[in-house]
């Protein structure tokens, strides 16, 4: 309710301040009511960005467009693809409910909105040539109604394409729907669960809430000599070897895993967290029993975790047509 | 605004039994600071510079912890009590200070309670739905709700280094209420005086009554009855505080 109060708000006022110079009808752009699954927590959405149908279509077009790049060799979607929830080998993240997140990239890297990170995408990694979009038949057009703007900049570029991530939402895996209480888990899933969930596995405290991670920067003693990660970002040693958790939602169709793409199989992961730790300095208290190697399981504990970690996969979110080339 | 409109009413109903003198006394702000010392010096994170009781030695990288349910009481038995959930966490300045949402009349009191955590009552999944707060969950499977407090660290003994995740919460269904009884040392809260300083020893969770063995209890306490009954037992003495005119 407030949420789009100041959304109306903000369009008005933004409408009122484009009055001056603008000869043509103001077109103003659709509200659009992101689908935020059941038990999702409310999303944090920037008073200057309010999510518009127009927005979220141009970024999606953005998205899979080439010509974002200034070599026009690759697209967002080049790496990110959605057969694999938007990440690809060996060490893409993936695009998943990141409308939820405030510190992107492996290394913390970037703090801050959605809209922060796609800034730093489009000005720093694909080095966007503006005047590409200017001159495009089509594009001015586009910015003009999603932002009333007449010449396009890197700004409402990384806006757009805000707006479209925030439709990237999976929230309808097989563990969502048993929160939900309209599906069970098998037995094996279940003892998985319960692994994931107590002391004994312990993947919740960092893997948290119902994003499965809780976005902050670990060490989980990977390696005795680590990449130095955070520490690059800080310059602070204690943040040596330190890792942005990713989400494990979803996390059966993003191999390989870690920040280097080292494990092929999330059974090569359970396999490090139950007996391969290695100590460096600024490994986490959470990575329980560093000295005997991890947290020890057994055959049939290891299966099951692997079993419930599957139950995070959401195969609606892999085959959204919402999410898909608009141009196939 | 459910909260606000709960704590007027109780302000309002305390003030009213007050009012005996026939004077209404100013409705002021009230603040608390939380500071956090070992053996009484502020505490050094990361470092493995502290030793407990039985000599094994020690590092503090995690304080992480809810208050709630704070109460002021006042001579002549009136409870002014607050309903504001506070998180605070060493590592975020932002949580170190905390002006409540509602106002307390000035004047003497003789003593202060809160509760560590949270209420059984309050303790429900879902109520945090943004971090930091939610951080703090305690998953379904050991009870739901969240952590109370998670305290962690390095510790050394002459055979053996390992982690502590000092986690607490509401495994036997108990609020940790703290009091601090001041009726022989009353203290006034007033306009230019009306910042409360509160003080956790780290060191007293590991003693009295309970000399806390890292070795023993392990990483990982979560499930562990025996841990979570001795840190209640220690938790009596570990928070003291003095009263200061203005946040630091
Ligand atoms: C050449 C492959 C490639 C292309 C093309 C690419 N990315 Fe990425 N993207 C990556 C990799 C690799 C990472 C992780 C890098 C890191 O953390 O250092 C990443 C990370 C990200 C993240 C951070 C996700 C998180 O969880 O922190 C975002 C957001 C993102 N990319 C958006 C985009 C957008 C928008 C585009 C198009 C403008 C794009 N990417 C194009 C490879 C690519
Ligand atoms: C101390 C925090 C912490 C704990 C506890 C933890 N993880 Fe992780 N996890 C991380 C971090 C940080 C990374 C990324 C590390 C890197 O790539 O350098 C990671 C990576 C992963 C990945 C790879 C994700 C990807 O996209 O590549 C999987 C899978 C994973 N963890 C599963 C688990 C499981 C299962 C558990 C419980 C047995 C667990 N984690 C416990 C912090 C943690």
């Amino acid at each position: 309710m407030k949420y789009k109060f100041t959304l109306v708000i903000s369009i008005i006022a933004w409408v009122a301040g484009c009055r001056n110079n603008v000869e043509e009808p103001v077109v103003v752009p659709t509200p659009y009511a992101l689908p935020i699954p059941g038990g999702f927590p409310e999303m944090t959405i920037p008073a200057d960005n309010p999510t518009t149908a127009e927005g979220v279509a141009l970024g999606r077009q953005l998205y899979y467009d080439q010509r974002l790049d200034k070599d026009g060799a690759r697209a967002c979607a080049t790496c990110h693809l959605q057969a694999q929830a938007f990440s690809s080998a060996p060490a893409v993240l993936p695009h998943i409910n990141l409308g939820w997140s405030r510190k992107f990239l492996w290394n913390g890297k970037i703090s801050g909105s959605l809209e922060d990170i796609m800034l730093f995408e489009v000005e720093e990694f694909f080095q966007t040539d503006v005047d590409v979009l200017n001159s495009d038949p089509e594009y001015p057009g586009l910015f003009k109604k999603a932002f009333g703007v007449s010449k396009i900049t890197t700004r409402e570029i990384a806006r757009a394409l805000a707006q479209f991530s925030r439709t990237q939402i999976s929230g309808n895996a097989k563990f969502d729907k048993f929160l939900r209480g309209e599906t069970t888990l098998t037995n094996q899933e279940y003892l998985g669960y319960e692994l994931y969930y107590t002391e004994k596995g312990d993947c919740f405290h960092c893997h948290a809430t119902m994003f499965m991670t809780d976005n902050l920067m670990h060490n989980n003693a990977l390696d005795t000599n680590p990449d130095p990660g955070y520490f690059t970002i800080t310059g602070d040693s204690l943040d040596y070897g330190k890792f942005k958790s990713p989400t494990l939602r979803n996390i059966e169709y993003t191999a390989p895993y870690m920040h280097d793409g080292r494990y092929a199989t999330l059974e090569e992961v359970v396999e490090f967290y139950s007996s391969g730790l290695q100590k460096s300095a600024t490994v986490d208290p959470l990575m329980k029993n560093l000295g005997q190697g991890g947290i020890q399981l057994n055959a049939e504990e290891k299966a099951a975790l692997v079993a419930f970690l599957k139950t995070l996969s959401d195969p609606d979110f892999l085959h959204n047509s919402e999410l898909a080339n608009p141009n196939n | 605004m459910k909260r606000l409109f709960f704590l007027v009413t109780t302000l309002g109903v305390s003030l009213v039994s007050c009012n005996n003198t026939g004077n209404v006394p100013p409705a002021i702000d009230l603040h608390v600071s939380f500071s956090h010392v070992v053996n009484g010096s502020p505490v050094q994170l990361d470092a493995l510079v502290y030793q407990n009781n039985l000599g094994q030695e020690f590092s503090l990288k995690t304080i992480k912890y809810f208050i709630s349910r704070v109460k002021l009481y006042r001579a002549g038995n009136t409870v002014i009590a607050l309903p504001d959930i506070h998180y605070v966490d060493i590592r975020l300045p932002e949580t170190l200070n905390y002006t409540f949402a509602g106002k307390i009349p000035a004047g003497d009191y003789t003593g202060l309670s809160f509760v560590y955590g949270l209420i059984p009552e309050e303790n429900i999944s879902g109520r945090f739905t943004q971090p930091p707060e939610s951080l703090m969950e305690w998953p379904e499977p050991m009870g739901g709700g969240y952590h109370y407090a998670k305290i962690e660290g390095v510790y050394r003994t002459p055979s053996e280094e390992g982690f502590f995740n000092f986690h607490s919460g509401m495994l036997d269904g108990v609020a940790y209420e703290i009091h601090v009884d001041r009726t022989n040392q009353p203290f006034t809260l007033s306009e230019d005086k009306a910042v409360v300083n509160l003080q956790m020893e780290i060191q007293n969770w590991f003693q009295n009554p309970n000399d806390w063995d890292f070795a023993y209890y392990g990483p990982a306490i979560m499930g562990n009855h025996e841990a979570q009954k001795a840190i209640q037992e220690n938790g009596g003495d570990v928070f003291s505080f003095a009263i200061t005119g203005s946040l630091p």
